[in-house]
């Protein structure tokens, strides 16, 4: 048992204990009167006796039982807890999951997971810094939450209402949830906790981790020599349905045609039934009933959950559309019982192909099917790019400046600010990368020779997607509010053409570029994830509406043709708006990675870096007494009342 | 204190009236003291005494021996026998009645005040045998020690008892005097014997007894006439209550109480074993107890309660 205001019942006991002590040494002044004789009258010996002169202490049954309760009292005053191991003092880090997973109602009342952690967090910090006079727990906390991506909620402090006001503004997400960011944060802090005193090295901080258990990389997080206490919230044997993926084709032979399909996941060891609903934008248009598969394998270890594929009957829908699969009936966690995709409108694209031969571009680009193409060999047309062109390919020569639009540039300088031009190489060859990206949806070449490929220093945010032996062969990158791919080679003078991932890379870099079919889309975003957005360069002032409805202003400085939005917390059909002479707007699916997060099976142990955890089982948990002091202080009064009123009819 | 509580709002008797008015004079016309013992006395009364004497009564025959006084021969039985017998007659003796009054200072106490109601019974039980030509006695004991009047008789000294009985006071000065003390001093000048009347609260400490047996054992009707006020009969009642400090009136000792049902239940229960026990020491003494409310009548007290207790009839 800790006292945690042990002074303040101190101070307390040392004014009032004298005071009723001093009750009974000084006499009461009572009434005189005279009687014939007082030797029929008893003693009262119970009486609170008088104020002057003083007179000697006797026992007295009411004095023991009052001092009890007084002693009671400053029992409660003082706070006494039985804790658990992790005490007061020093520093702690509560760490917190805020994980799609912990939306999950299975917790006591229905309620989720995310608030169980919370209330136990409540509890550690009323734990760690007991309010009350007097009160100082002598340590500071830090609170960390841990999504997608790791946040500080609240930086160390001994301000217990500061870290019950964190906890209260903390919110669950749509993401995932890990925890090697939040832990890499918490030790930072833990180990230079006054920016002031860069050498102030402390003892290390306590970790407190509040989960599900959830989180995807607790199997390679080194907990060191630091320990984590882990609060375990939810059940472990809570099923689940979720819609795990959507996706919007349209058919190669009609791209008119829109065909859906879905996969629908049980993390349950049982079958299940469910009913599964598509929506076009907004409109429900096919419930289906279907049966999911058990899962098989033992959680924890080699779990699979039952996967039923869904093939929906295609529909003809020209224009953009959001496409949303739902299953009908709620589980236990309703936040991935719908996913959604956008299918991009179906036309054609209009492609300039720019330079001094451009014959042979211009064959490969007509090959592609949904294009009209034109050539463009005078310098004098450069003025035309801007209103024309859907997808400008640079080939051999290079514009004064950066085209205003989409440009597929092939061995040319171009005019980037991310790229670096650097001496040419006499020939390289392509190295394995593992980089995925729409242009190469199709896939990588298997192996490529290229002689005489350019010199490129990547100084921005261009993303390489071939890199050779000597430097990047092919980049992707956004600037000046368009998509930029970049061949860092002449195709011709590569063994490239001859390989089928030429015309694929070609396919899906002008469906990217021109923002066309499955490729041209943005990448499907996951929850968590930052979305750049591509805007027309005059556009200064984006609203972005959340699948919640929330509506958020994003200021775009001018001429910057791009703005940032997210981390998106939330899963779902985001709308993106933006006003100006090119206003338009932009429908983002954000997908929630319920590959990891629906699974709400747990493991009996839970292991971090491969050691198990140590759990917070709940036995040793703080638990104030002070209510049961004053209870029992009432008690020993209401029996004082009944010995003296016994004294009073007896 | 508590106002007025145990205080007598009335006067003092002042006058001889105050003490006997007319209508108890009245009531008491005819009434005369009556003791269970023949007793024998100093003065030829108007009491029947077992002595052979003087008296009217014929009581019995003995033979004559020389030296008796030849007047008392009955000649006709020396007619008749030949033979000389003496006539013995019943000898007529006056009665001694000795009245003790408790004049300590628990009895200036209640309301109305014992020592008030106690000097009107003296008065009224002093007029009686004084009426009867009895031989009166009263004595007093209390602070100021022992005083006495000694040895009245006829009507004629009734207004010389009832001085006497207003200039006694109950002294507020402190004095060592009790009830057995008093006694063991009035008991030896007793003269005569007869009856004895305390009229006290017997509320001093000790076992009474001792002081009993000296007056009643020498062959006198005793008769104890416990007076208590109706303050002391039942304190809470008359609104005895609260946190006191309650100061004896005679000995100036105090005792600390909060008056309470259960504090008023066990001050009862103590007062009814001191009664009982008075009670009981007058029966052990051939004696008689009456415990008499200060706020009785007078009349009713002589005609009733004496009258049924054998003093008068």
């Amino acid at each position: 048992m800790t006292l945690f205001t042990p002074w303040a019942a101190f101070w307390l006991l040392l004014a009032l204990v004298p005071l009723l002590l001093a009750l009974y040494l000084l006499r009461l002044r009572r009434a005189r009167q005279v009687v014939p004789s007082t030797s029929l009258w008893m003693e009262a010996a119970e009486d609170i006796q008088a104020n002057v002169p003083f007179q000697r202490l006797r026992l007295n049954l009411l004095l023991a039982l009052q001092l009890l309760a007084l002693l009671l009292v400053g029992l409660a005053v003082a706070q006494p807890r039985f804790e658990s191991a992790a005490g007061r003092g020093g520093r702690t880090v509560l760490l917190i999951d805020r994980s799609a997973s912990m939306k999950a109602n299975d917790g006591e009342g229905n309620r989720s997971r995310f608030d169980d952690a919370i209330k136990q967090a409540v509890e550690a910090i009323e734990r760690l810094h007991p309010g009350g006079w007097f009160a100082d727990s002598g340590g500071s906390t830090m609170i960390v939450s841990l999504g997608e991506t790791a946040r500080i909620e609240q930086p160390f402090t001994s301000s217990r209402r500061a870290l019950l006001d964190a906890l209260g503004r903390m919110t669950p997400a749509d993401t995932r949830g890990r925890l090697s960011e939040g832990l890499a944060m918490a030790r930072a802090w833990a180990s230079q906790p006054d920016p002031d005193n860069p050498r102030a090295i402390g003892e290390p901080a306590r970790m407190e981790l509040f989960t599900d258990g959830g989180l995807v990389d607790l199997v390679n997080v080194a907990t060191r020599d630091n320990p984590i206490l882990v609060h375990l919230v939810g059940q472990a044997d809570t099923p689940n349905r979720s819609v795990q993926s959507v996706v919007a084709a349209r058919l190669p032979d009609d791209p008119d045609e829109v065909q859906v399909f879905a996969s629908l996941v049980n993390w349950s060891g049982e079958p299940a039934e469910a009913s599964v609903q598509m929506a076009l934008n907004g409109t429900a248009v096919h419930i289906e009933d279907v049966t999911l598969p058990a899962g098989r394998g033992e959680v924890g270890a080699d779990f699979k959950p039952g996967v039923r594929d869904i093939v929906f009957t295609s529909f003809k829908r020209p224009e953009q559309v959001l496409v949303q699969v739902s299953l009908l009936y709620p589980d236990a966690l309703e936040v991935d019982d719908m996913d959604c995709t956008v299918a991009p409108a179906n036309g054609d694209v209009s492609i300039g192909v720019y330079g001094p031969d451009t014959e042979l571009m211009v064959r490969a680009m007509k090959s592609l099917g949904r294009t009209q193409v034109r050539s463009l060999i005078s310098t004098e047309d450069q003025e035309l790019f801007p209103e024309s062109d859907d997808v400008l390919v640079l080939v051999g020569k290079t514009p004064d400046s950066l085209p205003d639009v989409p440009t597929l540039s092939v061995n040319v300088p171009l005019p980037s600010r991310h790229l670096r031009w650097t001496a040419a190489r006499e020939f390289d060859s392509i190295v394995p990368g593992t980089e995925r990206h729409p242009v190469l949806r199709g896939g990588p070449p298997r192996d490529l020779w290229v002689a005489n490929p350019q010199g490129i220093e990547v100084t921005g945010v261009a993303q390489i997607l071939l890199e050779g032996v000597g430097g990047p062969l092919v980049l992707a990158w956004e600037e000046g509010g368009h998509r930029r791919v970049h061949v860092a080679f002449d195709p011709a003078e590569s063994t490239w053409p001859w390989d089928q991932s030429f015309m694929t890379f070609l396919v899906d870099a002008v469906d990217w570029l021109a923002r066309r079919g499955d490729a041209g889309g943005i990448e499907p975003p996951v929850a968590g994830d930052v979305v750049t957005i591509p805007l027309p360069s005059d556009v200064s002032r984006v609203t972005a509406t959340s699948p919640g409805g929330e509506q958020q202003v994003l200021q775009v400085p001018a001429g910057r043709g791009s703005t940032q939005l997210g981390p998106l917390e939330e899963a779902g059909p985001w709308l993106v708006m933006w006003d100006g002479l090119s206003s338009g707007h932009q429908l983002i699916a954000a997908h929630l990675p319920s590959e990891d997060e629906g699974q709400l099976l747990r493991a009996a142990e839970i292991r971090i870096g491969g050691v198990p955890a140590e759990l917070d089982s709940g036995v040793g948990r703080a638990a104030a007494l002070w209510p049961w002091a004053i209870a029992a202080s009432l008690l020993v009064l209401l029996i004082e009342w009944g010995v003296y009123t016994r004294r009073l009819v007896r | 204190m508590i106002h007025g509580f145990g205080q007598d709002p009335a006067a003092p008797p002042e006058t001889i009236e105050d003490l006997l008015g007319p209508q108890l004079l009245a009531a008491m016309e005819g009434l005369e003291l009556t003791s269970k013992k023949v007793l024998a006395g100093k003065l030829h009364g108007e009491r029947r005494s077992r002595r052979r004497g003087f008296s009217i009564d014929f009581a019995d025959y003995r033979p004559y021996v020389a030296g008796d006084d030849l007047r008392y021969v009955d000649w006709n039985v020396y007619a008749r026998l030949d033979a000389l017998f003496l006539k013995l007659y019943l000898d007529e003796e006056d009665l001694s009645v000795l009245l003790l009054l408790d004049a300590t200072p628990s009895m200036d106490w209640g309301a109305p005040s014992k020592w008030n109601f106690a000097r009107r019974v003296a008065m009224a039980i002093g007029s009686i045998s004084l009426a009867s030509r009895h031989r009166l006695s009263v004595a007093t004991w209390g602070s100021h020690g022992v005083t006495y009047l000694r040895d009245l008789r006829g009507r004629s000294r009734t207004a010389e008892l009832g001085r006497w009985l207003l200039n006694r006071e109950v002294a507020d000065a402190d004095g060592d005097e009790t009830f057995e003390s008093g006694t063991r001093t009035i008991a030896p000048t007793r003269r005569g014997r007869g009856i004895v009347v305390v009229l006290s609260d017997f509320l001093g400490e000790g076992d009474p007894l001792p002081a009993l047996r000296l007056l009643g054992g020498g062959g006198d009707d005793l008769h104890c006439l416990q007076i208590l006020s109706p303050q002391e009969l039942d304190p809470g009642a008359c609104g005895l209550a609260g946190d006191l400090r309650l100061e004896d009136s005679e000995d100036g000792t105090t005792r600390e109480v909060t008056v309470t049902p259960a504090l008023l239940r066990a001050y009862r229960t103590r007062l009814d074993e001191r009664v009982t026990l008075i009670r009981d020491a007058a029966r052990r003494c051939g004696g008689s107890h009456l415990a008499v409310p200060s706020d009785s009548d007078v009349e009713s007290l002589l005609l009733d309660e004496l009258r049924r207790g054998g003093l008068v009839r």
